[in-house]
């Protein structure tokens, strides 16, 4: 709604063109994915050791031998990994293309099958069009995954210098404005919208809380089942590292990106075809939903603790053996203080993700199990489009406020 | 009395000869391990430790097997080269830690802890992080937690090799009290030849996963006949 708010044809500032379309949604995607890519990118360029920088200092490197021999090596370990989840995050868009998609045109596999299930009750044609789906989800999956390294050098905690950060050329800076300022307008239109809106009379309306309440139960919930099932993962495939054994690792970690290759809609479509011959899935919506949002959480939740727990266990799993520091003491004394701060992460990400979802809940959500996602595509589809932007910006509190929170409450402070 | 006997052991990858260690080392006693990188001195101590698993062969401490123990329950503590602290517990929790893990130690435990510092010189420290010492200060808080644990080995894994030479000295002479006062048994990994001299009164030569020599330290750094002593101390 934002997006079309500032490029729309009646927006601050029209493209030219409708944005009902292919262009549209190739700008909304970049929108919703820049900031992750960046967040998700940046624990990478973190983990440069302070002694790397000053080597590059003394060794007087220009800007470009730095970004070669210091940045590039170490952002290309988690590179593959962020462009396959952005990647499939855009295959597997589901409520942008619901949105935009203008039409037949412009329709991707997986607004298909969510047409095909709730509209055409075709659930044969689902299942082929998941399949292709699948197919080419293993495929792009199998590429990225062939570049892909789990990193070989212990990774330290040093931040980076404050020498090279103040070493920001005007042109990095001018380039981090520029994205602040396309992130941060259609944040700023819905505001607009709202203010100048009725907001009171939408604010009246008990629909609108009631979403909120299921929103925040299918987040935090889902969030919660996929941050446990992460850990437990990278716990065992940080094992296998440290036992020289990456490429078990490596799978292990696989098994936990499944929604990489198997998408939400795909599983929700499965989880569809196999339980309404036996029960009515629309009485376990809420199940569902988090059991499926909850493995949409896991790559999140690998990426974010995978590289902290690799590094937590490569220092201390032999001096936890020799104390014999295990289990609740383990978790007490080492993990919870060093690993708080990417589990807050890890949990807010889960939590803003399973907040945003709209395929899963579309599929099986009932207007009295509405999530405020759920219920703002009510609202267009009705064009109560004064109600939708109340309700937009709603969920954008919501979710800044809880991942803010989590962050907070969970990360705590940094250890050094 | 340590003694290892055969005690086989090779990594996954199979690149490497199979190494096949024999040792004996007194109560009491500091043996020093010298040898080229790669030839299995870490391997010997971990293996020790139990945190790698033998092929085969025995570890006895006073007659008693104890290749079959885990890790946590041999009577070995082990001093690395870093992170032997957790950087986000005070010096006191990370010595008490080698007490009990679950930090309910009772207080004499506490006063043991206490004292310990106070041995090594830290117990004006005892409040601050790791963080807000000197590497010779950290080292001697993860000699503390070994003087604590009250475990007949101990194991030194390069551990004061990246300090100066003059704090190495330092140390060196204070595990070698500790070893006395306690009547421990310490193995000591370093690539200074100067440590071995000061250290110990016998050194051993690993070289290709096997002890090549056993000697009193003079004789082996000045006198040895093996060609790959000489290779390794640049003397040939």
């Amino acid at each position: 709604m934002g997006v079309v708010s500032v490029y729309g044809s009646d927006g601050w500032i029209p493209l030219g063109r409708s944005l009902y379309g292919l262009g549209g949604i190739l700008l909304a995607h970049v929108f919703f994915n820049l900031p992750l890519a960046v967040r998700l990118l940046l624990p990478h360029w973190q983990a440069i050791p302070q002694r790397h920088w000053q080597l590059a200092t003394q060794l007087d490197m220009n800007g470009w031998q730095r970004f070669r021999f210091i940045e590039w090596p170490a952002l290309r370990e988690g590179l593959p990994g962020v462009m396959l989840l952005v990647f499939m995050l855009c295959l597997t868009s589901f409520a942008v293309v619901l949105t935009l998609g203008g039409g037949p045109k412009s329709t991707t596999l997986e607004v298909a099958i969510y047409q095909s299930l709730r509209f055409d009750f075709e659930p044969v044609r689902a299942v082929v069009l998941a399949l292709v789906q699948l197919t080419l989800c293993m495929l792009v999956a199998g590429l990225t995954l062939k570049l892909q390294r789990l990193p070989e050098v212990e990774i330290t905690v040093d931040a980076a210098s404050s020498a090279a950060a103040a070493k920001r050329s005007v042109l990095q800076l001018g380039l981090i404005l520029l994205a602040a300022v396309y992130v941060a307008m259609p944040l700023t239109s819905i505001l607009y919208d709202v203010l100048t809106g009725p907001l009171t009379s939408v604010l009246g309306k008990s629909v609108l809380w009631r979403a909120l309440g299921n929103s925040l139960l299918i987040g935090l919930s889902a969030a919660l089942v996929s941050v446990s099932a992460g850990w437990l993962l990278l716990r065992y495939s940080a094992g296998l590292v440290f036992d020289g054994e990456p490429g078990k690792a490596r799978l292990i970690e696989l098994a936990g990106s499944i929604v990489y290759v198997v998408p939400p809609l795909v599983i929700g479509t499965g989880m569809f075809v196999m339980l309404s011959p036996h029960v009515d899935v629309f009485d376990w919506v809420f199940p569902i939903v988090i059991g499926v949002n909850a493995l949409m959480g896991l790559p999140f939740v690998i990426r974010t603790l995978g590289p902290a727990m690799r590094q937590n266990h490569s220092r201390y799993h032999l001096l936890c053996q020799s104390l014999a520091l295990d289990g609740w003491n383990r978790f007490r004394y080492l993990e919870w203080p060093l690993l708080r701060r990417p589990l807050g992460l890890a949990l807010a990400l889960a939590t803003a993700l399973a907040l945003g979802d709209l395929g899963v809940i579309a599929l099986f959500g009932t207007p009295e199990k509405a999530t405020l996602t759920l219920l703002i595509y009510q609202q267009l589809g009705a064009y109560l489009i004064a109600d939708a932007t109340v309700t937009a910006l709603l969920l954008l509190l919501l979710c800044l406020a809880v991942f803010w929170l989590l962050e907070r409450l969970v990360g705590g402070r940094q250890h050094a | 009395m340590l003694e290892i006997r055969h005690l086989e052991f090779s990594y996954r990858d199979g690149d490497q000869t199979p190494m096949c260690f024999d040792l004996d080392v007194a109560d009491g006693e500091v043996v020093s391990l010298i040898g080229p990188s790669g030839s299995g001195k870490s391997t010997l101590l971990n293996l020790i430790a139990g945190f790698l698993v033998p092929g085969g062969g025995q570890i006895r401490l006073d007659g008693v097997s104890i290749e079959s123990l885990p890790a946590s329950r041999r009577p070995v503590s082990i001093v690395f080269q870093q992170h032997n602290l957790f950087p986000h517990l005070d010096l006191y929790t990370n010595v008490a830690l080698g007490v009990d893990p679950s930090l309910r130690l009772t207080s004499s435990q506490s006063e043991n802890v206490r004292a310990a510092l106070e041995r090594l010189g830290l117990a004006e420290l005892q409040q601050r992080k790791p963080g807000a010492l000197s590497g010779g200060q950290r080292q001697r808080v993860a000699l503390a937690r070994a003087l604590v644990r009250r475990r007949k080995i101990l194991l030194l894994d390069e551990a004061f090799a990246a300090l100066g030479p003059a704090l190495r000295a330092e140390l060196i002479e204070l595990v070698k009290s500790l070893v006395r006062e306690n009547g421990m048994t310490a193995l000591l990994v370093s690539h200074q030849p100067r440590d071995a001299l000061l250290a110990s009164e016998r050194t051993a030569f690993i070289c290709d996963g096997r002890v090549l020599a056993l000697q009193p330290t003079t004789e082996l750094l000045e006198r040895s006949p093996l060609a790959a002593v000489g290779e390794y101390l640049g003397s040939t």
